[in-house]
């Protein structure tokens, strides 16, 4: 196995994505793009964009659906689609510098990132979850 | 725990099965399935009974957890589930309304007969396309400062009479005159209200739809007739719910939630079914939240059925004698609410979770239309893409065994990513077209996932909840044209 990477992974009504990567922000960034990949985000290479996110510290869970969904909005509400995250940790709080472009089209919508059986689990390899999106 | 096999049933009826709260150590309240055997066995391929199981084990639960035959895999809470909680012990789940917090459907009655209307299909097609807007990423040409949207929450559909797009019998014909009490605006946060602004009239994406059908047979001549529904004549039905203001409304108390089941020491088998007592602070703030989104669902809908009948006036005025639309009924499918129900033989208030659910209210209900009082509520049961859908009542038995409510559609069976390897979108659209379907999807994958084979056969699930006395048939709807996102 590749020590990061995403795959779809079956759901009756929904989307489900099963993750895994060496480290925790690894793991944010391929669920990010597994997400997009998922949604078909098409985009616009010449108008970059970028953002700071700001995150407050809980649970790993947490911080992964809280990162999704900011990454959801941000793309209904303003159409744009990032793929570079930088991670600073502060006392109560993930900074999260990022980079990405203007979205052209996408293909999917995602309503909602759910913690429905949310759990990263520690592997010998790192760390993997499985994500349920509601659509 | 045991494995979940057929055995673990007790069979009540050749439609209704239960799992004993024996089954799990931490399961409150039994389950009970609204389906033929046939369709409980399907269901064990995918985690519905298992979703089932864990949504028995909310606090203050009462009665049954009841599963429709439409079930399928959901998340927290199994799609087609319906619990009733205490209003004083009991909780209350955003995960067991679901995002779409008001998804529901409305069917709109024509007095236009099938030869009258065929020449004119297909620009009735274009025009009802080009007129709603749906699709992914598709915003609304209605733009409501923060101040105007607060109050289409507070009115629900009556902000569309006030403003001249419905009438006041539109209102009698929707669940809770399109208007739930109750709704808090200064609960929303900034976010839910900024996705709401740009949203309203909008149909969105995915398994929302307009569909133009024939009314192909009537099993209830007096019901059908008084709903203004006539074999060989054309009716309409919509399907969609609050959009991205729902949405963000559920994720907003599904995460302020998390840490709410620690304060008050709730244990649950999954995350995505946290709950908050009904009477704490939590409970009370999802309420009046949770009741904006359900008014903006109201609302969108009625907005809708403005576009459409607009559309039908411009296309078919002077070619047809009536091309006037008359809304038969409008109801939810993913919504909480506060009803009276027998529990244990005892008329009381309970705290009703649906989940792709509707109400089916029986005859003489508190709450459906007068000229609906003595043959029960309209219950609209949309089939998947051309298929049928069917328009039943509610009955004597829905309102003492399964809290008023009834199944909501076919429900699915086959995953997204199944239905697109397994189904060309092109070669779908070219089949429908074929056999009579005028389509117009915003995306052939999307049609893809949307095929008829990815969901249940919806006769069955009808004949489910009929066998079992649940629901009454009246009609059975054919597609003429579907317009999908």
């Amino acid at each position: 196995m590749v020590d990061h990477g995403y795959e779809e992974v079956k759901h009756t009504a929904d989307l489900a994505l099963r993750v895994w990567a060496a480290d925790f922000h690894t793991l944010l960034i391929q669920s990010a793009l597994g997400m997009y990949a998922m949604i078909g985000v098409q985009q616009q290479k010449d108008q970059l964009v970028t953002h700071v996110l700001r995150l407050q510290k809980a649970s790993r869970e947490v911080i992964l659906v809280d990162f999704l969904n900011e990454l959801v909005f941000l793309l209904e509400e303003e159409h744009q689609f990032y793929d570079h995250f930088i991670f600073n940790d502060e006392e109560t709080m993930v900074a999260i510098e990022m980079k990405g472009y203007q979205v052209a089209s996408y293909n999917r919508q995602i309503k909602a990132v759910t913690f429905h059986n949310l759990e990263i689990i520690e592997r010998p390899q790192g760390l993997e979850t499985t994500i349920t999106f509601d659509i | 725990m045991s494995k979940i096999s057929l055995n673990i049933f007790k069979r009540i009826s050749d439609f209704e099965w239960e799992i004993s709260p024996d089954f799990r150590s931490d399961m409150r309240v039994p389950v009970r399935f609204f389906a033929s055997r046939r369709l409980l066995e399907e269901s064990l391929d995918d985690k519905s009974i298992e979703q089932a199981i864990n949504a028995s084990t909310l606090p203050g639960l009462v009665g049954t957890v009841m599963v429709m035959p439409d079930m399928h895999q959901g998340y927290g809470f199994p799609i087609g589930g319906v619990a009733a909680t205490d209003p004083v012990d009991g909780v209350i789940s955003p995960g067991g309304i679901g995002y779409d917090i008001n998804c529901g459907v409305r069917l709109l009655a024509a007095r236009i007969s099938l030869p009258e209307v065929e020449p004119w299909l297909k620009g009735l097609a274009t025009m009802l396309n080009q007129n709603c807007p749906s699709g992914v990423g598709v915003g609304s040409d209605l733009r409501l400062s923060e101040s105007q949207l607060a109050e289409a929450c507070m009115l629900g559909a009556r902000w569309a009479k006030k403003h001249g797009y419905a009438t006041e019998a539109d209102l009698r014909h929707t669940e809770e005159n399109g208007c739930l009490r109750g709704a808090n605006p200064e609960k929303l946060s900034k976010r839910a209200l900024q996705r709401g602004r740009s949203q309203l009239g909008t149909l969105g994406a995915g398994n929302h739809f307009i569909e133009v059908d024939l009314v192909a047979e009537v099993f209830d001549p007096e019901a059908a007739q008084r709903m203004g529904l006539q074999k060989a004549y054309i009716a309409v039905q919509i399907h969609t719910g609050s959009r991205g203001f729902g949405h963000q409304i559920c994720t907003d108390y599904v995460r302020r939630f998390q840490p709410a089941i620690h304060k008050y020491g709730i244990k649950l088998p999954d995350k995505q079914l946290v709950c908050a007592p009904i009477e704490s602070p939590e409970g009370q703030d999802y309420l009046g939240a949770m009741r904006c989104g359900a008014n903006f669902a109201f609302l969108n809908r009625q907005l809708i059925t403005d576009r459409v009948r607009m559309t039908f006036e411009d296309v078919l005025a002077g070619k047809v004698d009536d091309w006037h639309l008359k809304l038969v009924y409008d109801l939810a499918h993913n919504i909480g609410k506060f009803e009276k129900h027998l529990v244990h033989g005892e008329k009381r208030e309970v705290c009703i979770h649906r989940k792709g659910a509707t109400r089916a209210f029986g005859p003489y209900s508190e709450g459906i239309p007068e000229e609906y009082a003595d043959i029960g509520q309209p219950v609209l049961v949309p089939g998947s893409m051309g298929t049928s859908s069917w328009v039943l009542t509610g009955t004597k038995a829905s309102m003492e065994r399964s809290f008023g409510s009834s199944c909501h559609g076919a429900g699915r069976v086959m995953s997204r990513s199944q239905a697109k390897r397994e189904v060309w979108g092109e070669d779908l659209l070219k089949r429908l077209e074929k056999s009579g379907i005028e389509i117009r999807a915003g995306s052939m994958p999307g049609l893809a996932e949307e095929a008829p084979e990815a969901y249940k056969d919806v006769d069955q699930v009808v004949e489910s909840v009929v066998g079992a006395g649940i629901a009454k048939k009246v009609v059975r709807l054919t597609p003429l044209i579907v317009i999908k996102g």
